[in-house]
């Protein structure tokens, strides 16, 4: 029990000790008349505390109508006004409206007698719009409609913040508020803007709790607080701070986490297709702002035509040329006969054509690898979740040194054209499907910018495409397994491809009992070449899964070795003469991700998984632009990487290389929250100093909270002076009355001060008896305001609230805590009762 | 504290007859300052009082000081069912020698009137002795008597005897300022009372005065003036609407009955030596104002007050 409870307690008790009966007999009315009883105490139970939560709520709409009014003034000046001139104006302004709420609240009962607040308003509103046209003529400057639309609701908003003497004009000063900010940061394009708007939003909680609670007031239960509770009022704001703290902190990571979890208009991150719309992601894309190039793709965009690098321009960009020479033996690579001819006419073809991918690559200087060189323009912007594997190219043949891709399956299934809401969609019909392995359809948009090649880089397991207004399917044509290209020359630029692909499950995955690692058609997929590095990875893999039961477990093990066990370099070990990459790979431990990925493959081709080469791009999630929403994919971002069968016609991406990952579904709440948990874990750590000074900080202001208070509120009384004795005499009461609150001792609203503290056991009973009779003159009567009284008063206060500090109000209510626990019962009410019971009348002396 | 006394604007010699009525009425009555201060403040709000208590606790050794104290007469009146309201307010009588109705007064035109077992006498009765109480005159034969202005009445009546009694109404109730309650003296007081009797040492109540003629006046017109701020007077305000919502009070405290709390609580802010009236002057006389009009035993009244006292927040300090 508290100290101040204690005491209450003591004062009921003292009463009752005269008064046995009273209670009994109260309580009788009470059960026979519970109704009106409780009707009664409602009515009485508002008083100073609901005074005290409408002034708090008062001050929180002056303040909320304060920072809308500076989102306001930032999206006006729109960049052409300095920081310095917008302070001078939100300076002027704060001034004003406090001025003007100082007066309102001052004047509040004339207001009760003479109800013009709404008039007021008016008069403000009409006001702002009947200047524009005077200012326009004077001084030649004025806003566009909208603008002058809302400048003007601003204006009212404060004004209805200064008259928010009702909840109604509080109300309505908050409601337009938030329709400046939201209408402001449509607009806006600095991000201060967006800053203040979230300090808005975060205020506009507190608001929201103390107009409820103000709301509660009338309506409290007999002996319930009807104080407003601050520390939550601070609580709900300062989680919403460390909310955006953490998100600044946390980096791009934590911003990809949270995002989905507000889903916008048509979809954030997630294809609705009941969406009316989106904006910016989602079935209605804006226009880019700055260049037409840059991403906000749109059908009507303009055909750009510039010198752009092709696949293989990429490719050999991005791991060097490769080494063409003839070879000092051929490995021989093992085929049904029903293969070979296709395969050798493939063989011929890719040769010809120079499709196939080497290992061995040309070394180029280091000189030459300057980032200008190597750091193209981004030859597509992908918008959608990341990383995501984009693949133009399968190889399923592997000599030795050389993948032979796989070409155009001849079996596919005919590509169909379907329409979805009116839009042409180009469906990619898939092998049999009998395995529930996908939990999610995932929509990604690319816009091509700087790529010359009619092949669609996809995502795994693509669905559905669309390009708008290509409504013939005889206008695309399978580029490989899942891959599908444009017959013409290149890809149409600026002009978005919209792909809808399905999402492996992991758990699901894992889970299934229905995977096929090596169903008996796809061959190629199995072969590997007569050759002594397959020997040596064979021997390798076999080793590394040793224990392990046939499945993924082998897949991640393999997966796990290569990630941890081997470096990614751009610099390839080999010599450009050399004939073993593998080995060369395997014993430097080294190497580019086309050697990690070939490793993998041919190692669970080895173990008797069907595996494949996939070549295409990684869109990578450091580089996501969270302004733009999307992610430009350089030249730079070209990969290789292997790709397991788990069933008939359905492969999942085994990602060897380290430092890349695989795009699994998006995170659920719980996992959101985890990960944004841990990346705020992560960046205390990371910034252990900072962050381990300002806990400590923190723990000291938490545990030495009341103390921090009172120093700040005294110094507050001392820089701040009085503009007359009587003020100064209610200044100190008011902290003096805060003290006492801070130790637990605060002032029941029905006992007067001089009770109060006449019950308390302090060891300065004449400063109390002091203070009280001050703070009574200064409340009741009439205070003499000379000069030299009013230094006099000043200097009595300044000695009171010395005497009456908080140190002596916590050894007080430590002393009634000690008499609740350890003295009797009679010395604690025989101390305390003196002075602090209200009916009997004390006797009275002239002292 | 010296600033403060300072700025009281109390007269400090009227504060010190103040403490020589005090005293006299504590020799008289010994052992009950509190009851010696209520009379002391009825006195100075020039309001009537009520003592509901058991005989023989010094009811009438009170009255008979306080009329001698402020110099003025005292008169007893002992209601019975057959007192008439000729004996209180006084008849007219045929004098044979001058062939004239002379008038004479009763027992009203006393300073200090004790009016012992008031619920004794009939309804008709009572009427004629609250009507000279709130009028300050009677009228008998259609002729208006004033009364003394100071005129104060001591009304009795027993809690226990209930049997052939009219009990006062509420209205009526409604004209004294507080109703009190003696109560026996503690042992000790009763102890060192027996020992002065036995050494027959008990004191005789002084007959002297202590008040000049008109200084009585003058103090409840200086009560009267003692400011009470737009705070006190809308705590007042507050804690009437309280008792008139209260479901457990009958009758609730009436806009008289606010002025009579009033003015007790600029009597209590006087006797203490301030010209304004605080909350606190207006909880310690709460009790005994409401006690005489709520319409509640002494018991029920005292939890019902500290109820409404506990709900009603007292006026801010630091607006």
């Amino acid at each position: 029990m508290s100290a101040e409870g204690v005491l209450t307690g003591r004062v009921r008790s003292a009463v009752r000790g005269q008064q046995s009966h009273a209670v009994n007999a109260v309580a009788g009315v009470t059960g026979s008349a519970a109704q009106p009883l409780s009707a009664w105490n409602s009515a009485n139970s508002r008083g100073v505390a609901g005074e005290s939560s409408e002034r708090s709520v008062h001050a929180l709409t002056v303040f909320l109508a304060l920072l809308a009014s500076a989102v306001f003034s930032f999206t006006d000046a729109d960049g052409q006004r300095t920081l310095a001139s917008l302070g001078f104006q939100a300076v002027c302004e704060s001034l004003l409206v406090f001025t003007a709420a100082w007066l309102v609240h001052r004047g509040r009962g004339w207001f009760a007698v003479h109800p013009l607040q709404l008039p007021l308003a008016l008069v403000v509103l009409a006001g702002s719009l009947l200047w524009e046209p005077l200012q326009r003529m004077v001084f030649e400057s004025g806003r566009p409609f909208e603008m002058l639309v809302m400048h003007s609701q601003k204006n009212l908003m404060l004004a209805l913040a200064c008259l928010g003497l009702t909840a109604g004009f509080r109300r309505l000063s908050v409601f337009i508020g938030l329709a400046i900010c939201i209408f402001c940061c449509a607009l806006a394009r600095e991000p201060r803007v967006l800053w203040l708007a979230a300090a808005w939003a975060v205020l506009s909680i507190s608001w929201l709790m103390a107009s409820y609670w103000s709301g509660l007031q009338g309506r409290m239960l007999p002996g319930q607080r009807t104080r407003l509770p601050r520390r939550w009022l601070l609580a709900a704001p300062a989680l919403g701070l460390l909310t955006a703290a953490g998100s600044v902190g946390g980096g791009r990571e934590l911003i990809s986490a949270m995002q989905g979890f507000l889903p916008g208009s048509g979809g954030d991150g997630e294809y609705d297709e009941f969406a009316r719309g989106g904006v910016n992601d989602g079935d209605a894309l804006v226009a880019g702002q700055d260049d037409i190039r840059s991403f906000g793709p749109i059908e009507d965009a303009p055909f750009a035509d510039s010198d752009k690098p092709s696949l293989y321009d990429v490719v050999n960009d991005r791991f060097d040329e490769p080494v063409r020479k003839n070879r000092t033996f051929q490995p021989a690579v093992a085929l049904p006969p029903e293969m070979m001819a296709d395969v050798q006419q493939r063989l011929s073809e890719v040769r010809q054509a120079g499709r196939e991918f080497s290992l061995v690559r040309r070394k180029r200087s280091r000189d030459r690898r300057r980032a200008r060189s190597i750091a193209s323009a981004a030859m597509f912007y992908v918008a959608g979740r990341t990383p995501l594997h984009l693949r133009t190219e399968v190889y399923d043949v592997f000599d030795g040194v050389h993948w032979i891709p796989t070409g155009s399956p001849a079996d596919a299934f005919p590509l169909q054209l379907v329409h979805s809401a009116g839009k042409p969609w180009l469906k990619l019909p898939h092998g049999p499907r009998g395995m529930e392995l996908f939990h999610h359809t995932d929509q990604h948009v690319l816009r091509p910018v700087n790529l010359k090649s009619p092949v669609i880089p996809g995502p795994p397991d693509l669905r559905q495409l669309h390009i708008d207004k290509v409504e013939r399917p005889d206008l695309f044509a399978w580029h490989a397994p899942g891959i599908v290209r444009m017959t013409g020359e290149t890809l149409p630029d600026l002009v978005p491809i919209r792909m809808l692909s399905e999402v492996l499950d992991p758990n699901r995955l894992r889970e299934s009992k229905l995977l096929m690692f090596a169903p008996g058609r796809e061959m190629l997929e199995l072969s590997l070449p007569d050759d002594p590095q397959i020997n040596q990875l064979s021997q390798l893999a076999l080793e590394w899964t040793a224990g392990l039961p046939r499945g993924l477990q082998q897949v991640d093990e393999i997966c796990r070795r290569l990630r941890t066990e081997f470096q990614l370099s751009p610099d390839n070990p080999s010599s450009t003469e050399t004939e073993t990459p593998l080995s060369d790979f395997l014993s430097s431990r080294r190497g580019p991700e086309t050697l990690f990925a070939s490793t993998a493959a041919l190692m669970l081709r080895s173990l008797g998984y069907s595996t494949r080469l996939v070549s295409g791009f990684y869109v990578r999630p450091e580089r996501y632009e969270p302004r733009r929403r999307q992610t430009p994919v350089l030249g730079e971002d070209a990969h290789f990487w292997c790709e397991l069968m788990v069933g008939p016609g359905t492969w999942i991406t085994v990602e060897a290389s380290p430092g890349y990952d695989v795009l699994l579904p998006p995170p659920g709440l719980l996992q959101q929250l985890s990960s944004f948990v841990i990346s705020i874990m992560l960046f205390a750590w990371k910034h252990w100093i900072f962050s381990g000074s300002g806990l400590a900080v923190l723990v000291i202001c938490i545990y030495q909270r009341v103390r921090l208070e009172d120093a700040l509120r005294t110094l507050v009384w001392r820089l701040v002076s009085a503009s007359s004795g009587r003020r100064r005499v209610q200044q100190t009461v008011r902290l003096v009355e805060r003290r006492l609150a801070l130790a637990g001792l605060r002032r029941p609203a029905h006992l007067t001060l001089k009770r109060w503290l006449g019950g308390l056991p302090l060891q300065q009973p004449h400063a109390v008896r002091l203070l009280a009779e001050l703070a009574d003159m200064a409340a009741f009567a009439e205070f003499p305001e000379e000069a030299q009284r009013r230094d006099e008063t000043s200097l009595l206060c300044n000695q009171l609230q010395q005497q009456l500090s908080l140190q002596c109000f916590l050894l007080a209510a430590a002393s009634c805590r000690e008499a609740v626990d350890g003295e009797t019962k009679t010395s604690a009410a025989g101390r305390f009762a003196v002075g602090s019971s209200i009916l009997p009348l004390r006797t009275l002396s002239s002292s | 504290m010296a600033m403060v006394q300072e700025l009281s604007h109390v007269k400090t010699a009227d504060l010190a007859i103040v403490d020589q009525l005090r005293m006299r009425l504590n020799t008289a009555l010994r052992g009950k300052p509190d009851v010696v201060e209520l009379v002391l403040l009825g006195l100075l709000a020039n309001g009537h009082l009520l003592l509901e208590d058991k005989p023989g606790l010094g009811k009438t050794t009170l009255a008979k000081a306080l009329a001698a104290a402020i110099g003025g007469r005292f008169a007893r009146c002992q209601c019975t069912p057959d007192l008439l309201p000729a004996d209180i307010t006084g008849f007219s009588l045929f004098n044979q020698k001058t062939q004239e109705f002379e008038f004479r007064e009763g027992p009203v035109f006393a300073d200090v009137l004790l009016a012992d077992e008031i619920n004794r006498a009939t309804p008709r009765t009572q009427s004629a002795l609250l009507e000279a109480m709130a009028e300050r005159q009677v009228t008998v034969d259609t002729r208006r008597y004033p009364l003394c202005p100071q005129f104060l009445v001591l009304a009795t009546q027993n809690p226990i005897d209930q049997h052939g009694t009219w009990p006062l109404p509420e209205a009526q109730l409604d004209r004294f300022s507080m109703k009190l309650s003696i109560g026996y003296p503690a042992p000790e007081d009763e102890s060192q009372m027996l020992l002065l009797a036995t050494r027959q040492q008990l004191s005789q109540p002084e007959d002297s005065p202590l008040l000049e003629p008109g200084q009585l006046a003058n103090m409840q017109a200086a009560v009267a003036t003692v400011a009470a701020s737009d705070a006190v007077r809308d705590y007042l305000v507050r804690l009437a609407g309280t008792t008139r919502r209260h479901p457990s009070v009958p009758l609730g405290l009436s806009p008289r009955g606010l002025l009579t709390w009033l003015r007790v609580s600029q009597a209590r802010a006087w006797v203490q030596g301030r010209s304004f009236v605080s909350p606190d002057d207006v909880q310690d006389t709460a009790l005994p104002v409401l006690n005489v009009r709520l319409g509640l035993s002494v018991q029920e009244c005292a939890g019902v007050v500290e109820e409404i006292l506990s709900r009603t927040p007292v006026p801010e300090y630091s607006p």
